[in-house]
């Protein structure tokens, strides 16, 4: 069998570039680079936030002809593009300039943060800085776990927060016999990530899984509550939601049934923990046999190699397996899946992020993806 | 439609367009008695379904099971021009029209209710379908009537017990897709999910956490069966928190129904146990491991964070320069959440020549998965009450199970039954741990120690569980009581 890269997508993405540079030397082609050097900035500014927020103010040159995002490594991002687009590049750079205005000093000038490339010109200086040696590894600051009383309070600001910043939504998608992707389903979730920033950005809110855990409970009502909105779900696509068995069990999940559009009867997934689902199995199996009685489909989400073989699919009862890729999949012999379903439409891989984890789940027979290599034909 | 107001005859008035009943006459039981002989009277398409709750074994049934089936219920009494009547021992009434054939495509059936009904309650109950009653009224309207004469008695009598109420619970109107805005929680007025209790911090902070371990004695039993077992070995001496007593201690102010938080202080109580532990193990005390014999390992339940870490280094460290057989008891809840610390810690303690155990397994658990893939040496399966009556299908299933992992490998834990210990030995499993098993430990040492003629066999196994010495100064032999059982005579 053989098994994708061992290496990050990052490093996959900085190759991608490197050979656009270099093909676009060899061949005279033209293409606009523009290059966002996070890794200039210090641990202590830095917060994963700056990351996502850095790609939002690249968004308007994505819309650019030929455009494609690059992630590198040291959390560098790189956008090229093809022809002039001047409005949208002024626009990307006036929401760059103020991308750290939350963060004290040092911070790097804009000149150092952002550099322009214009191809085939500048194709060995683009080449020169991505494989100048990597930025060390940025220490990620460790925060404290939660506490009871942080836990308590976020508790209580969650209850009255509008979720609907948080709310996120991430396709689920199956080949077509075009070749094309299309939209098997789509996860709805709330950013614990963002919810983080915004209630304890000192703390690590998942740094204590117990706690955590708790607090996904909460989550789970607010999410349930969210969707129970009227017409929240008028006309929406079968979708998929993250839930603790607890909250299957639940008045909000009760609210959420009876609010559910007949429409989408049999076109909700809930995905479950197997720690959740093997903490009280005996309640895992009242929740499992209700949610089936009323058309909901079931999954174990964020399942890993090394948890493969415990949790086959056939005794737990559920519907799909939602498998989560890393290069560790690769060395599995491939009864490891049959063991788990023999049927592969039951087993969605998440995190394919690369075209080598797509070709290689394809190999396997997996037809259902999630990740930015697989991504619905608009 | 407003949500449903939990009492009863609230439930029944708003089904009905009723006059609430008057005050006298308004439990649950007098109206489900009313209902059941004015349907006696026109009783052509009616049936009447209970669910039994009260037949469910404990710990069912739970709130959430009561929540659950009432909802499926009200929404039949509502597609069905029915009626509900919670009843004050935890049953639930339906009264409802039948759907009669043929039956249009996509038509619901109350009829089918009891399948369903059945499969939801599969796995809390060996029999589910004693738990549903459904007479069609026109054939067995008396057995209605002598159901709810029996209920209203009962309730009667003096110290009738009660169901717990109900929370309201958002309904739709039959045919509706979405409900009114007045049905749905209100972005900002959710209920909190409960207390949270006060910070750990106070709790290591308590001046004598002794309260909170329990120090319990493993055996293995050599033999065929209980009838003919020859000898019981103490194996292991588990001491660890125990969450029962953690949820007993805040009982008063914080949510004692949330695992997630008993966890989180048991975990951080980890470094106190270490403390403890490395203090007391090379002593005679009750923590202490001097007196036993060297064949009796140690079994400590810790997080994984905990054993990965430093201080979990110094300690292995003591146990092997004192040569005490380690194992440490991860949950297996904790393992499937963090399978990659699981594999680190399972490696480190291999590699110091301990034994990693998971635990906290029910059976259901090992029906579910196969949490031996995960590589521990032994497996704790918990006992339940329920094991002997499984259904065939179950009964076969488990069988299967435990064969492939290996009875061998098993510890039946909560073995506080003779019951428990005939099972276990039944599916093949000769290590018990429990009061049972205590207790014949104890009888052991009764029968081999010259000072027990005023000693009861209660006393001895108390004070073998004791963790403080307090619980065990009135022992005149402590190195017996601490060896577990006497040593095997001489063939």
């Amino acid at each position: 069998m053989s098994g994708p890269p061992k290496v990050s997508a990052e490093e996959l993405d900085a190759a991608a570039l490197s050979t656009l540079a270099r093909d676009c030397r060899l061949a005279g082609v033209e293409r606009q680079v523009l290059l966002v050097r996070l890794s200039l900035v210090t641990a202590d500014s830095y917060r994963p936030h700056h990351g996502r927020l850095a790609e939002g103010a690249l968004e308007p040159l994505s819309r650019a002809d030929r455009s494609r995002l690059y992630r590198l490594p040291g959390h560098d991002l790189a956008l090229a593009w093809r022809g002039n687009a001047p409005g949208r590049e002024q626009e990307a750079l006036a929401a760059l300039s103020v991308l750290f205005a939350d963060a004290g000093p040092p911070l790097p000038r804009l000149a150092d943060l952002v550099r322009r490339f214009i191809l085939p010109r500048d194709a060995e200086r683009l080449a020169a800085c991505l494989s100048a040696p990597p930025a060390a590894p940025r220490a990620a600051p460790r925060r404290p776990p939660l506490d009871l009383a942080l836990l308590s309070r976020i508790e209580r600001a969650l209850a009255s927060a509008d979720m609907s910043r948080f709310a996120r939504r991430r396709p689920v998608c199956r080949r077509g016999a075009s070749g094309r992707f299309r939209l098997a389903w789509e996860k709805r979730f709330l950013s614990v990530v963002e919810v983080g920033e915004s209630l304890a950005p000192e703390h690590d809110i998942t740094a204590d899984p117990w706690l955590f855990r708790r607090l996904t409970r909460t989550l789970d009502r607010r999410m349930l509550a969210l969707l129970s909105a009227p017409r929240e779900l008028a006309g929406a696509a079968p979708f998929a939601i993250n839930l603790n068995v607890e909250s299957i069990l639940s008045p909000a999940f009760l609210a959420f049934d009876s609010a559910l559009p007949a429409a989408l009867c049999g076109h909700v997934t809930l995905d479950l923990l197997p720690s959740d689902i093997l903490s009280d199995a005996a309640a895992f199996a009242f929740a499992r046999n209700f949610a089936l009685s009323r058309g909901y489909r079931l999954s174990v989400r964020g399942v890993t190699a090394a948890l493969l073989p415990t949790l086959p699919l056939g005794p737990l009862g559920l519907d799909l397996l939602l498998l989560r890729y890393e290069p560790a999949l690769a060395s599995l012999p491939p009864a490891a899946l049959d063991a788990v379903s023999p049927e592969r439409e039951r087993i969605v891989l998440t995190r394919v992020d690369q075209p080598a984890i797509l070709e290689w789940a394809e190999a396997q027979g997996l037809v259902l993806f999630q990740g930015r290599a697989a991504l619905p034909h608009p | 439609m407003p949500p449903f107001a939990p009492a009863a005859h609230a439930a029944a008035a708003s089904l009905t367009g009723g006059e609430p009943p008057s005050p006298s006459r308004g439990s649950p039981e007098h109206l489900l008695l009313d209902a059941a002989r004015r349907a006696a009277r026109t009783p052509e398409g009616r049936l009447a379904l209970v669910l039994h709750l009260d037949r469910l074994a404990p710990p069912a049934p739970q709130p959430h099971h009561r929540r659950i089936a009432r909802a499926l219920l009200l929404e039949a009494a509502q597609r069905h021009d029915g009626q509900l009547f919670p009843l004050r021992n935890g049953d639930l009434v339906l009264l409802c029209r039948r759907t009669l054939p043929p039956l249009t495509p996509g038509a619901d059936d109350p009829a089918a209710l009891p399948a369903t009904l059945a499969r939801l309650f599969g796995a809390d109950t060996p029999d589910p379908a004693a738990v549903v009653s459904l007479w069609p009224l026109g054939e067995q309207a008396d057995e209605l009537l002598g159901y709810a004469v029996d209920r209203l008695s009962a309730t009667a009598a003096p110290f009738a017990r009660e169901a717990p109420p109900f929370e309201p619970i958002p309904t739709r109107a039959p045919g509706s897709s979405l409900p009114s805005e007045g049905t749905l929680p209100p972005q900002g007025t959710l209920p909190p999910q409960g207390t949270l209790p006060p910070p750990p911090e106070a709790l290591t902070h308590l001046p004598d956490l002794s309260g909170l371990i329990q120090r319990r004695t493993a055996a293995q039993i050599a033999g065929a069966s209980a009838a003919r077992a020859r000898r019981l070995r103490p194996i292991f001496r588990e001491i660890a928190f125990s969450l029962a007593a953690l949820e007993a201690r805040f009982a008063s102010s914080a949510d004692p129904a949330d695992p997630s938080l008993l966890r989180h202080f048991a975990r951080r109580l980890d470094g106190e146990m270490l403390a403890m532990m490395e203090a007391a193990l090379p002593g005679h005390g009750p923590l202490g491991m001097a007196g036993c014999p060297p064949s009796l390992a140690l079994h400590l339940n810790l997080g994984l964070e905990t054993i990965l870490g430093q201080r979990f280094e110094h300690f292995a460290f003591l146990c092997r320069t004192i040569a005490v057989p380690l194992g440490i008891e991860v949950p297996l809840v904790e393992a499937v959440a963090e399978p990659g610390a699981f594999a680190r810690a399972r490696a480190f303690l291999e590699r110091s020549g301990f034994r990693t155990i998971l635990g906290g397994i029910s059976y259901h658990a090992l029906l579910f998965a196969r949490p031996q893939a995960l590589g521990a040496d032994l497996l704790k399966l918990e006992w339940s009450a329920r094991l002997p009556g499984l259904p065939a299908p179950e009964r076969q299933a488990l069988a299967a199970a435990i064969a492939a992992v290996g009875p061998d490998r098993l510890v039946l834990t909560r073995a506080d039954t003779e019951a428990a210990l005939l099972w276990g030995l039944g599916q093949g499993i000769r290590r018990f741990l429990g009061r049972y098993v205590e207790s014949m430990l104890g009888a052991g040492r009764i029968l081999a120690c010259p000072s027990a003629d005023v000693c009861t066999l209660s006393q001895c196994t108390e004070r073998a569980a004791a963790a403080t010495a307090p619980g065990r100064r009135f022992c005149r032999n402590l190195a017996l009581l601490d060896a577990g059982a006497p040593e095997p005579a001489s063939p």
